[in-house]
């Protein structure tokens, strides 16, 4: 009976942990080591990358591509089921459309975020395909997604009736980011990244594609900034230089300083920055943000506030 | 106008300044004012160069530190008079022993219970807080209203009354404009008054090179890599009385004329103390202890 237990109970369990038959290898292992090995981590085994490679093909040749919406559908849908089966989501699918000769074409479709919801990347395929002209009939079709990650749990509500309305909004304006980047092209947008300068000019720089998730990541480094002044909704790459009429300042109509100066120096070891900035307002009510170049003593534009 | 510089911080808060306590005296004078503070973070330790210099140039120095509390408060503490010189000694030395070298760990019940004598100013700044819980620390944002800030600024008012200050810091950093209303609004209900409190953390605008590289070698980074952890301009210097004039109403500068009058002490009152000996009527120690030496080498040595 002993040995019967040993054989039948102990060797599936080491078949359903992976793990080596030790008892096997040594028979006059005593219980006790044996339960130590079962509740033991397996040594790590290399595991490839699963990539999700799912593909039509078509009885007879596509040419319209309105024919195609089912095709992504039911491709999408697979996709779903495995994202949904793996707890998994992802920033990036391929489309290949294959004709006759096995000739391919790709269109990327990239999310702005980590997603797994297949309408979102419904429309945005099809949005991509309204772009993209067929160049040849399509025999096949296939649907490409290497790079998946884990599902981040946020916490929620389990019965609430009405989703959050910040992430709802959040969402909203996520989905018609991701809809114009797709009908204009990833390099008719971009997104303003900060920096870390107090020189407003070199405070922010434009990314023209989306980065990928784990960059996105704030640094949770917590340190000290310097206290600063209100800053523009609008900060010009390259300071305008302005006029005076009268003695009063002039940018497309008069201004007025409302507040300020706030004084930035510093690059002292490149090229010696000197300002003080001060909240203007034209005579159109349009508040500027305008400062006073202390070596040139110049003045300038360089932002506006909303 | 007489003004009296109230926060200043020497090269022996370390790596935070770019002068020496003798620099900041010697300015001082230059620059005419009443008195200046010497206030390293939870230090004395330039106190005595500073003073050796205040001496010879003929200006009052005033004795404190700055302390940044486990709750975020940064506050200025003076001592007014020796006894408040012995508390705030104390102090740093219970702070400095909770921590690791280099660091300390001060509580506002520190300060509640042991500093009955010193002077304190409030360097109010609208943002991050943390709320002491037992030995736990939370991090905590003030809202706009400043809930935390008022509740705090009800405690500070409750403990230290009449020897409380709200010191404003006007640096040029584009908010002070904003949050002058702010402050008046917290200072008002409790009739704190409000000071002049400019930050220094050079004697010389010049300096300022040395304190970005010394801010650079303190983040262990380059100058080019400090980003917004570098001052965003050179204003942590000594001003003149017109430029001091221009910053701050008259109230707010004399008050610093009124805190330095309260200001007595001196570091030459800790004179060497030997304690009072019990000697034999007619007599004074050192004849006394003669004698005995002159009985027992005749009893050692017949």
């Amino acid at each position: 009976m002993r040995k019967r237990f040993r054989h039948e109970v102990i060797d599936d369990m080491l078949d359903i942990f992976h793990m080596p038959n030790i008892y096997q290898q040594n028979p006059q292992m005593q219980n006790s080591s044996m339960q130590t090995a079962l509740f033991t981590s397996p040594t790590p085994v290399y595991q490839p990358e699963e990539a999700f490679i799912e593909n039509i093909q078509f009885d007879l040749p596509v040419s319209n591509s309105e024919h195609l919406h089912e095709y992504f559908k039911r491709l999408l849908q697979q996709l779903a089921d495995k994202l949904r089966e793996k707890q998994q989501q992802t920033q990036k699918i391929t489309w290949v459309f294959y004709d006759i000769y096995q000739k391919s074409i790709t269109i990327e479709v990239n999310f702005e975020r980590l997603h797994h919801d297949i309408r979102l990347a419904l429309e945005l395929s099809l949005i991509k395909l309204e772009n993209q002209p067929l160049p040849f009939e399509i025999d096949s079709l296939e649907l490409q997604c290497h790079k998946r990650s884990a599902v981040e749990n946020h916490n929620s509500t389990l019965f609430s009736d009405s989703p959050n309305e910040q992430q709802s909004t959040q969402h909203v304006f996520a989905v018609s980011v991701e809809k114009i980047r797709a009908r204009l092209g990833a390099q008719a947008m971009f997104v303003l990244v900060e920096k870390d300068s107090h020189i407003p000019e070199i405070s922010f720089k434009e990314n023209s594609t989306p980065e990928e998730k784990k960059s996105i990541k704030h640094s949770k480094e917590n340190h000290k900034k310097s206290p600063t002044g209100n800053r523009p909704t609008w900060i010009f790459k390259t300071p305008t230089s302005i006029g005076t009429r009268q003695n009063h300042l002039y940018w497309q109509g008069q201004l007025q300083l409302l507040q300020g100066p706030e004084r930035i120096e510093g690059l002292w070891w490149k090229k010696p920055t000197a300002r003080d900035y001060f909240v203007a307002i034209r005579d159109d009510n349009v508040r500027l943000w305008v400062f006073n170049d202390l070596h040139k003593n110049e003045w300038f534009i360089h932002g506006v506030f909303a | 106008m007489t003004f009296t510089q109230l926060h200043s911080l020497s090269h022996y808060s370390f790596l935070k300044s770019a002068s020496s306590p003798e620099e900041l005296v010697a300015q001082a004078y230059e620059l005419h004012y009443q008195a200046i503070a010497i206030t390293d973070e939870c230090s004395l330790a330039g106190i005595v160069k500073a003073h050796m210099c205040a001496k010879t140039l003929g200006i009052q120095l005033l004795v404190g530190s700055q302390i940044r509390l486990s709750n975020g408060a940064l506050l200025i503490v003076l001592a007014p008079n020796k006894t408040a010189y012995s508390e705030l000694s104390w102090f740093i030395t219970l702070a400095r022993r909770r921590a690791p070298k280099g660091e300390y760990q001060a509580h506002f019940d520190d300060l509640r219970f042991r500093l009955k004598h010193c002077l304190i100013i409030w360097l109010v700044q609208f943002g991050e807080y943390h709320i002491t819980e037992d030995t736990r620390s939370i991090p905590f944002t003030d809202d706009f209203s400043g809930t935390f800030t008022k509740t705090f600024a009800k405690q500070l008012h409750q403990t230290f009354k009449q020897r409380l200050w709200v010191g404003i810091n006007h640096q040029w950093h584009g908010h002070e404009q904003q949050n002058f209303a702010r402050w008046q609004g917290l200072a008002q209900p409790y009739s704190i008054p409000l000071v002049a409190c400019n930050h220094i953390a050079m004697h010389d605008k010049q300096h300022k090179t040395l304190h970005d590289t010394l801010t650079a070698i303190h983040h262990n980074t380059t100058v080019m890599n400090l980003g917004q952890k570098i001052d965003s301009n050179a204003e942590a210097y000594l001003k003149s009385p017109e430029q001091l004039k221009a910053l701050y109403p008259e109230e707010l500068l004399h008050q610093t004329e009124v805190i330095s009058q309260l200001c007595h002490f001196s570091m030459d009152e800790l004179l060497y103390q030997y304690p009072q000996e019990l000697v034999p009527k007619d007599t004074n120690p050192t004849a006394y202890l003669t004698q005995l030496v002159q009985t027992g080498a005749a009893k050692r040595w017949p």
